[in-house]
């Protein structure tokens, strides 16, 4: 549907306003208002939503670096890129795999990275669009980082981190809920990734010897242009 | 109440004028100042929406092989709406006391189809039994379809247990996922979503997995 404008006095060409009419007590007075229907939109024009998950990731017992293909996983925004990425939302969850005694808590963490130039290969997890009619996404998820383009820097801290389940006993322990946590910030709080950026998934503490904890993560961005 | 309009100046085919509904509050430095009442409309042209409770499934030893899914909701070819999957819910829990330290993920994956779905039909309540009569249809068989893997979107992971005899009580794991409307997934004819196992559970596993969905049909203007 195209945009349309409604063109008011003195060069009207008719588009009527839609509206409810109801009878309102105004100053004591009952009064018959209209009151509007409106749509709400982003300030974002946005092309595409894109929606993935992030597979089978295991608790590792040595910490990962973020950097030189250690990591979870990596979503960017490619260099020329003309769009926008904002991360809009991530589901953490973290369960047992076995009964096994792992008291530690090592962070999952978010952090922001970079580079100048070349490509960041690795294995590509293909998202689902929130509509297939949708253009195809511009930005890239992947599960590896085999070729660490040049300039990659990381963000000294992160800005996201989350804790996965843990136990003490490796058999007695009993039932557990899995760690499950949604980050949904609204759009003003959302990490935006202009060309060149990106966020990588890493561990950044050490787990337990032959660790087993899984963890899965539900991970969803927009694409979109300012206008 | 009922709808109406207002006829902008100069376009007046109306009888008399009408009032815009609107507060009055002074503010200083600008002064008195009318904020308007209005009423927010989804840009979508909404047929009718559904929910239903799938039911229970208790979790198998075995994964269970795409395109073999408990459920599958899909919007018939041909159909002329699209369908929005506006809200998921996904609970957990033991079955009895038994080990059961696997976390098979339980999976929302996407799919093409062609073929028309004649397997076990699952009953939605319509959000309205006035409006539109459904169109999507959810199945327990994806009996008459010939299915395509397209993407995994979503996965979840449910109640675990170290101990078939320590313990004590635990609340069931209750993940919720109900994103905006412009983040919602959109199956268009042709196109479905299914849920299933995608990993290996527990021996003699006798943990429950509750699920509820609610859907829109809807056309764009």
């Amino acid at each position: 549907m195209p945009d349309q404008v409604i063109v008011v006095s003195p060069d009207s060409t008719g588009k009527a306003v839609h509206t409810r009419q109801r009878t309102v007590t105004v100053g004591g007075v009952s009064t018959t208002v209209e009151e509007q229907y409106i749509i709400t939109i982003s300030k974002r024009d946005i092309s595409n939503v894109c929606h993935a998950t992030s597979g089978n990731l295991t608790v590792q017992a040595t910490a990962q670096t973020g950097a030189s293909g250690s990591g979870f996983w990596w979503l960017y925004n490619p260099i020329g890129s003309s769009v926008l990425l904002a991360l809009s939302h991530i589901r953490f969850m973290s369960q047992m795999t076995a009964a096994l005694t792992t008291p530690t808590s090592p962070r999952i963490a978010l952090s922001g990275w970079s580079w100048t130039s070349g490509s960041p290969a690795g294995a590509i997890i293909t998202p689902r669009q929130a509509k297939t009619s949708q253009p195809a996404p511009v930005g890239v998820l992947q599960s590896t980082l085999t070729a660490v383009p040049t300039g990659y820097a990381l963000d000294a801290n992160s800005f996201k981190a989350w804790l996965p389940y843990a136990s003490q006993l490796s058999s007695s322990g009993g039932p557990s809920t899995p760690a499950d946590s949604s980050y949904e910030p609204s759009e003003n709080l959302q990490p935006v990734l202009q060309a060149g950026q990106g966020i990588v998934c890493w561990q950044r503490d050490a787990g337990t010897s032959a660790d087993s904890r899984k963890i899965s993560m539900n991970i969803t961005w927009m694409e979109f242009t300012e206008p | 109440m009922p709808e109406s309009k207002i006829i902008l100046p100069d376009d007046s085919t109306a009888s008399g004028s009408h009032n815009m509904h609107s507060r009055e509050q002074t503010i200083a430095g600008i002064g008195t100042v009318q904020d308007l009442y209005a009423i927010e409309i989804s840009d979508r042209v909404i047929h009718n929406s559904f929910n239903v409770n799938i039911g229970v499934r208790v979790i198998t030893l075995a994964a269970q092989a795409f395109p073999t899914c408990w459920w599958y909701l899909i919007n018939p070819i041909g159909s002329g709406i699209l369908v929005a999957l506006e809200d998921f819910y996904m609970m957990s829990q033991m079955g009895s006391a038994l080990i059961t330290a696997a976390s098979p993920r339980h999976q929302l994956t996407a799919f093409t189809f062609t073929g028309t779905a004649t397997g076990a039909s699952i009953s939605a309540r319509p959000a309205r039994s006035s409006a539109s009569a459904q169109v999507a249809k959810l199945v327990s068989a994806s009996t008459g379809l010939t299915i395509t893997r397209t993407q995994d979107i979503k996965a979840f992971l449910p109640y675990a247990s170290q101990s078939g005899s320590s313990g004590g009580p635990v609340d069931p794991q209750d993940t919720w996922w109900n994103p905006v409307e412009v983040a919602q997934i959109v199956l268009s004819p042709g196109e479905g979503l299914g849920f299933f196992q995608a990993d290996a559970g527990s021996n003699s596993d006798t943990r429950r997995v509750n699920c509820d969905i609610a859907w829109t049909e809807f056309t764009e203007p």
